[in-house]
Parts: structure tokens; C-alpha cells; sequence
């Protein structure tokens, strides 16, 4: 099952894609031979729990699901399984809270939270992950992410092979023509957010590009 | 003429190749100017990062830089290119990285919805510019009114 | 500046949000749609000769549909006294055509704050501030609305 785990709708500020735009765009890769199942929005620096996307969903026969994407002193982190225990503990609009107590507070509430674009200048994870703070929490980052420039992935990719950890991608789409460029592949199939964090927790994924979804058949 | 009935989601357009000549920056920068009783909007004869090498070093630049106006100028062409007979009713422009003089660039674009119905006929796409390497350096959305077969 | 900067929390004149001030005539001159269309390579024949844009339906030659945003360029802001950042840059520019702009047309603006907001990006905290512009032609229907994001860094 692919997902990406990375987008952005209107609702951020920087993004320029409705989440029905993006489901189009889906339907119409699925024409062309890719194999796209859903997407998790991540909005920057919120959550709205009574967001439904069901109908929408349904439609395009895309899953849709939500997450965040939050903004830390220790670069940005994605958050999935959002609950109304953790938007209790935790001011998503903090730009400039904790990662280490965000992830602890993700655990206890039964979601999941992990670095972002890490190798991603100024914001991502590999500026701080050999500082003296303990991240012993952090056993998963994002590897591919569809908006890396020069070099960003290769420092991924190193923080990667340094530290063990599991990869996922997402394609950090702001614009509808940039959904799906990286996913998420799962073995275990996916109908909600905590479906989602299980099979987080339990490793079973890799990051792949839109070009490895393709149907052999269709290559050519 | 095309038709809203010719076009699908996903057809790409462009790419129009420029190459940023620094005389274009400074020609579209003096464009500001305008004649006194009309508008305060006097052109700044004084050097800017737009227009003088030395000056946008010294405000950390790695050189002189196209104008955010210029790059969307720049893609609105593109669309007026691509779609002759459409009407450019929005465009949404983002700055993610510098354009600079002397640098190549490429405008492309993909259509990303058409709606088509009783009331209006009109087209979204999706614009950038790229360097030569495919860095997107500006993103936009656009949106057009296109004729109809009916 | 506070080391858990909210958006509630940036130092600027609240009052200023969506306040609206008037930001001048502009006269559209034959002159400066030439000029503006030449440096950025556009060709459509109604952006150049009058006839083709009479033929084409419009009272005179037309302006391209950004060619409001320059306007804004020379506007002069009222202060809104943000204390963060020392550099700043433009983010964003968007722009809604409701009616062609042609050579002739008189536009009186506009101008108003509409949000001032923070985030982090690849430079560090970023406060972000938006402008909203105005455009009304001779006839006094609003011919173009531009909006601008401007970035302060840290």
C-alpha cells in the first residue's frame, strides 16, 4: 500500500493545492499506471480533529488521512495519530517547542512523532542529532521528501546509515503537480491513523519515488 | 483556438527557455518610474539588489537578483504563450530561491484541473521556474478562462 | 525576542491589521505597458497594437495581468512597528484579474495589513507579513487585487 505521508493543502499557508485538486491529480496517476493508494495531509503548525475528508475520500477512491507537520527547536517533525490528549499537552503553534517532550507526548497519547526533511539545511534534523540532547526517542526519519535541493538528500541518507534508523517518504507537496513524487510503501494494509501508527511502529515500510509504484506491465 | 473541451488534466506546457539578460531587469526595474504629478512612485536611481551586482553582495546576495514581480511577469507570459485565447484571472506566485542575472531558466507548466459547466469554463495549472537542473526556484498556481466549443 | 515566539506573541501594531488606507491614483500609460512588456519578452499583439486589441474587443491596449503589482512596488506602508528580524525578503505575490487593465485607465488604490504571522524555515524564525492591495479603475469596479507576503528573519 503506498501513501504520502507529506502534503500540504490550502490550509497551510504556503501551499497553493485543494485536497479534492490533489485527489484528481491521483485518479489521473492512476491512469498512467501508478499505483498511489492515499495521502496524509500535514498541515503546518495545526490539526483540526473535526476535519472529515470521508466524502471526498470516497470519491476519488483515494485514502485520505491527517496529520501535522510542526515546527521545533530541533528542526521540523511529522506527527501522525493525532489526538484531542495530545492537542491538550501540546500548542502545535509553538514554533519553538521541545522535540524530545513533543515525541514523548506523542507516545503516551498514541500517535507517533519523527524528524522531517532532516538532512535539510537550517531546519532539519541532522543539525541537532549529534548535539549532546538525548534522542534515543527518534528510531524513524523521513528519507525521501519531494522538496529536497542540492545535497539535502545525501545528508539524509548518511544520518540514515549513521544512526539505523527506518525511513519513510512523502513528497511535501504544496502544489497539486507535486503530490505523490515520494511515498511511503506499507506491507500491511492502512484504512485509518492508527492503523497508520501500528504500522510505523512496526517498521514495516520503505520509501519509494512515484516511478517505483509503476505497474510493470505499463513500463514501456 | 483551444478549447476547454481539447484540454486534460495533466497536459504540460512550455518549456520557454530565458536566458536573464541584466539589461531586462534593469529595463523592467525602471518601469517604476512615473512621472511625478501622477503617483510618489519615483524610481530609486540609487543601486538596488536588483540592479547592481556589488550592491546585492553586499546585502549577503550571491549576486543581483530578478525582482518577485519580474518572475511572475515572467510566468504569466508562459501562460499567455501556452493559452492564447485564456484569460489569465489568478496567479499565485511563491519565492522559494533566487533568480538570478545571467542565469538560464525554464518556464513550465501542467494543467492541474478544468471545469467546465453552465456557468464558467476554466482551466488550473501549475507553474515554475527551474533552473537547469530542475530546481524549482518560483511556484505558482494559476487560473484561466478558456473558450468553449458551445 | 522570546525563545517560544507565537504568533500572538510578535511585537508589531495590532491595530494596523486590516485597516484601510488609500495608496494613490495610477495613470496607465502607453509607455510603460511598451516597457514592461519588452523586458520580459511578451508578445501578444494586444499588449502591443492598439488596433489587434480594438479587434480583440478592448478599449485600448492592454496591460498584462500582472502589470498591477508594479503599482505596488512604490507604495508607501503605513509602520507597523515590527520589532523581530533585521533582513527581509519577498515571499509570495498573488494577484486577482476581475477586469483587463488597458492603456488610458486610471486606478486609485488601496492598501491594508492583512495578517503577520511566524514561522521557521532554512534561515530560522521567520515573521511573515501579508499586504493586501486594492485596484478600483475609472468606472469604479475593482479591476485587480494583489496580495504580498513580506519575510522577516532573525
Amino acid at each position: 500500500m503506498n501513501l504520502d505521508l507529506h502534503c500540504h493543502s490550502v490550509s497551510s499557508d504556503d501551499s497553493r493545492a485543494t485536497v479534492e485538486q490533489y485527489l484528481k491529480w491521483i485518479v489521473s496517476l492512476r491512469k498512467k499506471g501508478y499505483i498511489v493508494d492515499g495521502i496524509v495531509l500535514t498541515e503546518h503548525r495545526k490539526f483540526d480533529i473535526d476535519l472529515d475528508y470521508t466524502e471526498l475520500s470516497d470519491k476519488y477512491d483515494v485514502l485520505v488521512l491527517k496529520g501535522s507537520e510542526l515546527d521545533t527547536r530541533h528542526g521540523h517533525f511529522l506527527v501522525y495519530g493525532v489526538t484531542k490528549q495530545m492537542l491538550n499537552k501540546i500548542d502545535f503553534g509553538n514554533v519553538k517547542m521541545d522535540s524530545i517532550e513533543l515525541m514523548k507526548i506523542a507516545k503516551e497519547s498514541g500517535a507517533i512523532a519523527f524528524p522531517a526533511h532532516p538532512g535539510r539545511f537550517g531546519i532539519g534534523f541532522c543539525e541537532y542529532s549529534d548535539s549532546d540532547l538525548d534522542f534515543a526517542q527518534v528510531s524513524i526519519v523521513e528519507h525521501l521528501n519531494g522538496s529536497y535541493r542540492s545535497g539535502e538528500l545525501e545528508r539524509t541518507e548518511k544520518l540514515i546509515s549513521d544512526k539505523g534508523y527506518a525511513g519513510t517518504g512523502g513528497s511535501d507537496a504544496h502544489f497539486v503537480s507535486a503530490i505523490a513524487t515520494c511515498l511511503t510503501e506499507f506491507r500491511t494494509s492502512i484504512h485509518n491513523e492508527q492503523d497508520l501508527v501500528s504500522a510505523l511502529n512496526q517498521k514495516t515500510f520503505r520509501a519509494i519515488t512515484l516511478e517505483e509504484t509503476r505497474k510493470p506491465d505499463d513500463v514501456n | 483556438m483551444k478549447y476547454i473541451e481539447d484540454i486534460d488534466l495533466g497536459d504540460e506546457f512550455g518549456p520557454v527557455q530565458i536566458e536573464v539578460r541584466p539589461d531586462d531587469v534593469i529595463d523592467f526595474c525602471k518601469t517604476w518610474i512615473r512621472d511625478e504629478e501622477n503617483s510618489k512612485n519615483i524610481f530609486n536611481a540609487a543601486p538596488t539588489r536588483f540592479t547592481d551586482e556589488e550592491f546585492a553582495k553586499s546585502e549577503g546576495l550571491p549576486g543581483a537578483i530578478v525582482p518577485g514581480i519580474m518572475s511572475m511577469a515572467y510566468l504569466a507570459r508562459l501562460l499567455n504563450t501556452a493559452w492564447p485565447d485564456g484569460t489569465i484571472t489568478q496567479l499565485d506566485v511563491v519565492f522559494r530561491q533566487l533568480v538570478l542575472h545571467n542565469q538560464t531558466i525554464n518556464l513550465v507548466g501542467v494543467v492541474t484541473d478544468t471545469v467546465s459547466d453552465d456557468s464558467e469554463n476554466y482551466i488550473e495549472c501549475d507553474v515554475y521556474i527551474e533552473n537547469n537542473e530542475g530546481s524549482r526556484l518560483v511556484g505558482g498556481k494559476a487560473r484561466l478562462n478558456i473558450p468553449t466549443k458551445h | 525576542m522570546s525563545e517560544d515566539l507565537n504568533k500572538d506573541q510578535i511585537d508589531y501594531d495590532k491595530s494596523q491589521l486590516n485597516k484601510e488606507y488609500p495608496a494613490g491614483s495610477f495613470l496607465v500609460t502607453e509607455k510603460e505597458v511598451a516597457m514592461y512588456c519588452n523586458s520580459i519578452g511578451e508578445l501578444s499583439e494586444i499588449c502591443h497594437d492598439k488596433s489587434k486589441a480594438l479587434e480583440a474587443g478592448y478599449r485600448d491596449i492592454v496591460a498584462p495581468p500582472t502589470f498591477c503589482a508594479l503599482f505596488v512596488r512604490g507604495f508607501d506602508r503605513p509602520d507597523i512597528n515590527l520589532n523581530f528580524g533585521k533582513s527581509g525578503f519577498h515571499a509570495g505575490e498573488a494577484i486577482d484579474v476581475l477586469e483587463p487593465i488597458c492603456v488610458g485607465d486610471t486606478l486609485d488604490a488601496s492598501i491594508q495589513l492583512s495578517d503577520v504571522y511566524i514561522k521557521t524555515g532554512r534561515s530560522g524564525q521567520m515573521v511573515f507579513i501579508v499586504w493586501e492591495h486594492i485596484f478600483r479603475n475609472q468606472n469604479g469596479n475593482i479591476a485587480a487585487k494583489v496580495r504580498e507576503s513580506h519575510v522577516r528573519r532573525e
